[in-house]
């Protein structure tokens, strides 16, 4: 980690004794601190690279936001500490809000590619589930698609009688790829060129005073590639999802269509897959939700990106439930049967999880 | 008739005694802001939509939710009949909103007194609390009825 990112850590956690919240002269700020302990176990595991047949990971993700006037600042830190992803700054953004129906963002944000990632962002706890569905894990978890960008980001909520209807439209700086993709990094310099990425998420709010939503998407990104991979990757999504809440259950889904064209050699090779993630969660009670996630890839064999993307997990299958401790903490096991390119293996983790103050 | 005499009596204290009893328990919940604020008008909608979203705009007005949280039998029920959530799907969805879009936390007042003030400082905040305690506090006015029945 570098001494600048260090330095970021410490001012937010120096936001969090001075903050909690602070409202001075017109700036108020807030702070959340995200603290987890996941535990995995895999069970008839092949020996692959990157995946380990037990992980102990405790990780912290700290929140930070700041209001003055019309301007507000979002950070968010997130480290692990045994090493293996280590400590980045997620988000950085300064945004322009001249009402509450529209946001403009400069900074490094997430990408609104479908509606998981910039749902949940690093929160673990916020998530019913522990896992992400593979086609939105992060870039240096093995994810396939820009999940972070660097640029520009408009959001705006136009409000009918009842419903409404959201946008959220970005531009930015995208990630290269290195063995994994790796996003820009705000406070490390850096060697590597970066093309553009752009996305427009266009949803539907049937209730302005409930969650359900609908929504479509489209992204298109050019992707550079290290020497010893390929020149350069053009990668196009299109997609729908849904989150709908039934009473107190609550079903979220997506179908994701990816053309991936990869150019090597002087060649261009295409090739184009679909991949889908179905959650349920039904709460028993305040404090028990279990849940069952269902994620399929049709077609991943014909991607050439894919390829290169060894960690990329082509089908799942998972059930788990969520146990509310107390207000601010939960607890959730979940077993899962995952499937790679190359093989695949089962899978049981537990992890505590919790939002301060 | 000396014995009927006392059974009557009994009869009617006992009537007396549950109607007293019932009345105490009925409650009015409502919505309140300052009395400078009295003419603003929510619906049941964007009510809910103000104590989810923190801040909501209405006719060029900026209402902000401030939740009464000096009663846990108040807010109880606050949460049963207005908000439709546990009070820990209640707080995590409104940490998920701050942690998504930044901004502030919706104001938490935990104590009737220094709720008063701050709706008589900001007009435009919007608290719920029981009638009586509305009606008994000065600067501050009932805007609508949230939730009236009996609780235990």
């Amino acid at each position: 980690m570098s001494m600048l990112r260090c330095w970021l850590v410490v001012a937010l956690l120096a936001c969090n004794l001075v903050s909690i919240p602070v409202s001075y002269a017109g700036l108020t700020t807030e702070f959340l601190a995200f603290p987890s302990v996941t535990m995995t176990e895999r069970s008839k595991m092949p020996d692959m690279h990157g995946i380990d047949k037990e992980d102990f990971t405790p990780a912290l993700d700290l929140f930070f936001t700041a209001d003055y006037d019309n301007f507000r600042l979002l950070a968010e830190v997130y480290g692990d500490l045994n090493g293996k992803h280590g400590a980045h700054v997620e988000r950085f953004q300064v945004g322009w809000l001249p009402n509450p129906e529209l946001a403009m963002w400069f900074g490094r944000y997430h990408n609104p590619v479908g509606f998981w990632n910039s749902e949940y962002h690093h929160g673990s706890y916020l998530q019913t589930a522990i896992s992400r569905p593979a086609i939105l894990e992060f870039e240096d978890d093995g994810g396939i698609l820009p999940t972070h960008l660097t640029g520009l980001l408009i959001e705006q909520t136009v409000n009918t009688a009842q419903s409404s209807w959201r946008y959220a439209f970005a531009i930015g700086a995208g990630p290269y790829f290195n063995q994994h993709l790796e996003a820009v990094d705000l406070f490390r310099s850096e060697d590597n060129s970066v093309k553009l990425v752009s996305s427009l998420r266009l949803s539907w709010h049937p209730s302005r005073s409930e969650d359900s939503q609908v929504g479509l998407f489209v992204s298109s990104a050019t992707i550079p590639g290290e020497a010893s991979t390929f020149e350069e990757l053009k990668q196009f999504v299109g997609g729908v999802y849904t989150d709908w809440h039934f009473q107190s259950m609550r079903l979220t889904s997506a179908l994701y269509s990816i053309n991936s064209d990869i150019k090597k050699a002087g060649q261009d090779v295409d090739g184009s897959f679909i991949n889908g993630y179905l959650q349920l969660e039904i709460p028993l009670g305040a404090d028990w939700t279990p849940y069952g996630r269902f994620e399929k890839s049709q077609g991943a064999e014909g991607d050439p990106f894919l390829h290169y993307a060894h960690t990329f997990i082509r089908d799942r299958s998972l059930i788990g439930v969520r146990y509310d401790v107390t207000t601010n903490q939960s607890i959730k096991l979940e077993l899962s049967d995952v499937d790679y390119a190359v093989s695949g293996f089962s899978q049981a983790t537990f992890q505590w999880s919790a939002v301060f103050p | 008739m000396r014995r009927f005499f006392a059974i009557s009596m009994f009869s009617l204290l006992l009537l007396c005694n549950m109607v007293v009893v019932a009345a105490a328990s009925e409650k009015k919940m409502v919505l309140v802001v300052s009395a400078e604020a009295g003419h603003l008008k929510l619906n049941r909608s964007e009510i809910r939509q103000l104590f989810f979203a923190g801040v909501i705009i209405k006719d060029g007005v900026q209402f902000e939710a401030v939740i009464n949280d000096s009663d846990p039998l108040l807010y109880e029920v606050f949460l049963q009949k207005i908000i439709f959530m546990s009070a820990r799907a209640y707080e995590r969805k409104l940490i998920s909103r701050v942690f998504r879009k930044g901004g502030r936390r919706v104001v938490l007042a935990s104590n009737l007194e220094s709720l008063k003030n701050d709706l008589v400082a900001n007009p435009g905040w919007v608290s719920f609390m029981w009638e009586e305690n509305a009606r008994s506090l000065p600067g501050i006015t009932v805007i609508g009825e949230l939730w009236h029945g009996s609780v235990n």
